[in-house]
């Protein structure tokens, strides 16, 4: 674990640490008189619900051992009249005076911990941490992180060892130095695109560069050709269009030794291919190659084979002008002057780099996605992140690889899976992992068709593999069904879903929703698994047989979702803890109709908020 | 160079709404393909697969495969049903071309 992601992990804890004891407090704060006062004199006119009262209110938070329970309930029943002669003649015997203490004492260090704690105190501590966990997590976060006194406390509290506690100051540092490169005050240590206008321009004499081409069977028209008159077909003039750019940028000592290395490892199938031939005369180098062919072998992958079938991969990423269209889809339109990156050199080495190190093999995967090299890193990476988020694996329970690694490139990955947790089919996702490419498949139909108790043998074909596991498809004819609407507005419209944003305080929903929309809320640690609020939901509604989901008196909530989006949201120091933040979190995305938002509240009657409901 | 599309009777619109949903770069490496891209897309078509412009959106890694392997993988199934359920749902090829 790197020095950020172990500093953040200790600062996690510390604020639910901090969190606990600020409702312990106010909890106690709340605890009725004779519970606070309880002694060995007043023991004897507790009765039974006030026993019971303690026992509840101290569940969660020291809870009483089932000795300390029973021996309060079983005392409470005592009949009156044996109360009454005990008291005057016996008291409590050892036993039950060790018992008691235990109890006592459990009450009273909370009320002792209630004077010694000072709220405000802590909440400003708190502030402070939320601040700077928010500064390291966000990527696009702009401010430098200054808290080094803090940190210092921090470490030296949890007693990190010095080197660990150098090593994190140093990546704090790094971190830093990237928060200065967004500034554009100091070279980003990000990769970036090669701006193709770049390069120096080198004026090469055509004479000669024809010359070079001619000792390797490289024959091109002259690039007089483009100012002629005469008519040239398309392809003709697309490769004068390159060679005019070699000619203008091209140095010829680098393109006479890329030639020969080209020609010396057989890559000599891109002589013919005039926009990669100049990429990679201009753009890459032979030290560059020499990296992705080493990758390729250490990978056992034919590097001939795929920089055949992908010879973009043989130069790095370029920025370069281009015509675009205005207007997304197909058919003709306006267009105007943009930019496109062309280039998967590095995006090859470091994917690759990615699979061996999740232990992938590289093979496997480029022989069922030839594109996946093209994929940028960064996105394959989140993605990855978020299917193990919730439980997804590449693997088959034999350890065969799955299909599907297009699937890495998907958009809202988490949304999406959480809508079909929802709908009781997520193992579709599962089993046909590059359907998460598509952004039209609206699983909201299977909650809405299955709540009208459609069979579920007419939504999906389950079928069974050549390596014996069985997989799921949609059937064409549910898909097309109209009774349960075809786009998702159409499904919400017939189930009749509420507008969930209207269930919560306008101002609330608004603030929450910008702080999810502008965080990652793809992170689930003990900030929110040890949360006062979580740990309530998690013993009254979490599925004992599926930590995915809750169940509000049959209304299937995704976990996950609820996970995620409460620890980005508690992570934020402008965020206070009520009602509608749980509302927010559970119904965020979901299709909710009247009767399921009233099962929602009546079960949120029962968490307790700052020790009451 | 992705112009060699235009030699395999891609239109300049599909072109374009490729490289739209998919990238430039992966058009790029079809279009350095073109001869075996085009094997590939008669091969399918004379299946039966209906839509094959969409499955070259959806699937596109799959018209690099050796055209000769792509027809052993289908062989080895009764193909007018395979090519059924493919009209109905694209993600069967998955099964199709990563039968062993």
């Amino acid at each position: 674990m790197n020095g950020i992601e172990k500093l953040k992990k200790i600062i996690e804890v510390q604020i639910s640490n901090i969190n606990n004891t600020i409702n312990k407090y106010i909890l106690l704060s709340s605890l009725e008189s004779y519970a606070i006062k309880l002694d060995e004199e007043n023991l004897w006119d507790l009765t039974e619900e006030e026993a019971k009262y303690i026992i509840n209110n101290l569940k969660n938070i020291s809870k009483l051992t089932s000795t300390e329970e029973k021996f309060l309930l079983d005392f409470v029943k005592l009949p009156p009249e044996v109360k009454k002669v005990k008291k005057t003649y016996v008291g409590l015997d050892e036993k039950q005076l060790s018992i008691f203490k235990g109890i006592k004492d459990k009450i009273s260090s909370h009320k002792e911990d209630n004077l010694k704690k000072d709220i405000d105190r802590l909440n400003s501590i708190l502030a402070d941490y939320k601040n700077l966990l928010s500064k390291l997590s966000e990527q696009n976060n702009m401010f430098l992180i200054t808290e080094t006194n803090i940190i210092s406390e921090l470490l030296t509290q949890e007693k990190i060892s010095l080197e660990e506690q150098m090593q994190i100051f140093l990546d704090v540092n790094k971190l830093n130095e990237k928060i200065f490169a967004n500034y554009g005050l100091k070279d980003s240590y990000e990769e970036e695109d090669i701006d193709e206008d770049s390069l120096g321009i080198t004026n090469l004499s055509e004479e000669k560069l024809d010359e070079l081409f001619k000792n390797y069977g490289i024959v091109w028209e002259s690039v007089s050709l483009l100012n002629s008159e005469s008519k040239i077909d398309k392809i003709t003039k697309a490769k004068l269009y390159w060679k005019a750019k070699l000619l203008k940028y091209g140095d010829y000592d680098k393109i006479s030794e890329l030639l020969e290395f080209l020609s010396d490892k057989r890559l000599t199938h891109i002589f013919e291919m005039p926009e990669i031939l100049v990429k990679v005369l201009l753009y890459s180098s032979v030290s560059k190659i020499t990296e992705a062919i080493n990758t390729a072998e250490e990978n056992s992958l034919n590097y001939l084979k795929i920089f055949r079938d992908s010879p973009t991969l043989m130069y790095p990423s370029i920025k370069e002008r281009r015509s675009i269209k205005l207007l997304p889809g197909g058919g003709h339109g306006p267009r105007k002057e943009g930019t496109t990156t062309s280039g998967s050199l590095n995006k090859f080495i470091n994917n690759s780099k990615f699979l061996k190190d999740n232990g992938i093999p590289v093979d496997v995967v480029y022989s069922n996605c030839k594109d996946f090299f093209t994929f940028s890193t960064k996105t394959i990476e989140e993605v990855y992140s978020e299917l193990m988020l919730y439980g997804f694996s590449f693997r088959y329970p034999n350890g065969e690889v799955r299909n599907g690694f297009s699937c890495l490139t998907s958009s809202d990955v988490m949304d999406k899976l959480d809508i079909a947790i929802e709908a009781g089919c997520v193992y579709y996702y599962q089993d046909n992992l590059s359907k998460l490419l598509d952004n039209t498949l609206n699983l909201y139909k299977v909650k809405f068709a299955r709540s009208n108790n459609f069979s579920g043998s007419n939504i999906f074909r389950t079928y069974r593999q050549n390596n014996g596991y069985t997989s799921t498809a949609l059937i064409g004819a549910f898909k097309e069904n109209r009774e349960y609407g075809i786009s998702s507005d159409d499904t919400f419209s017939k189930y009749g879903a509420v507008d969930v944003s209207k269930e919560l305080d306008e101002n609330k929903y608004m603030l929450y929703s910008s702080v999810i929309n502008n965080s990652d809320s793809n992170r689930i640690t003990e900030l929110a698994l040890n949360d006062f609020l979580i740990t309530q939901l998690d013993d009254k509604y979490k599925d004992q047989n599926n930590d995915l989901i809750y169940n509000f008196d049959g209304v299937i909530i995704s976990r996950i979702k609820v996970l995620r989006l409460y620890q980005a949201l508690i992570s934020n120091s402008s965020i206070e803890y009520d009602k509608d933040l749980l509302v927010y979190v559970i119904t965020r995305n979901s299709m909710l109709n009247i009767e399921e938002m009233e099962k929602i509240r009546e079960c949120l009657k029962t968490i307790k908020f700052k020790g009451r409901s | 160079m992705i112009e060699n599309m235009l030699l395999i009777g891609i239109s300049d619109e599909f072109i374009d709404e490729l490289i739209d949903k998919i990238g430039y770069d992966r058009v790029l490496n079809l279009a350095c393909n073109y001869e075996k891209v085009k094997k590939n897309r008669d091969l399918l078509k004379s299946f039966g697969i209906k839509d094959i412009d969409n499955l070259m959106i959806k699937r596109s890694h799959l018209f690099l495969e050796e055209p000769e392997i792509l027809l052993k993988k289908f062989s080895q199934f009764n193909i007018p049903v395979v090519v059924e359920l493919i009209n109905d749902d694209v993600n069967v090829i998955d099964e199709i071309i990563n039968y062993k």
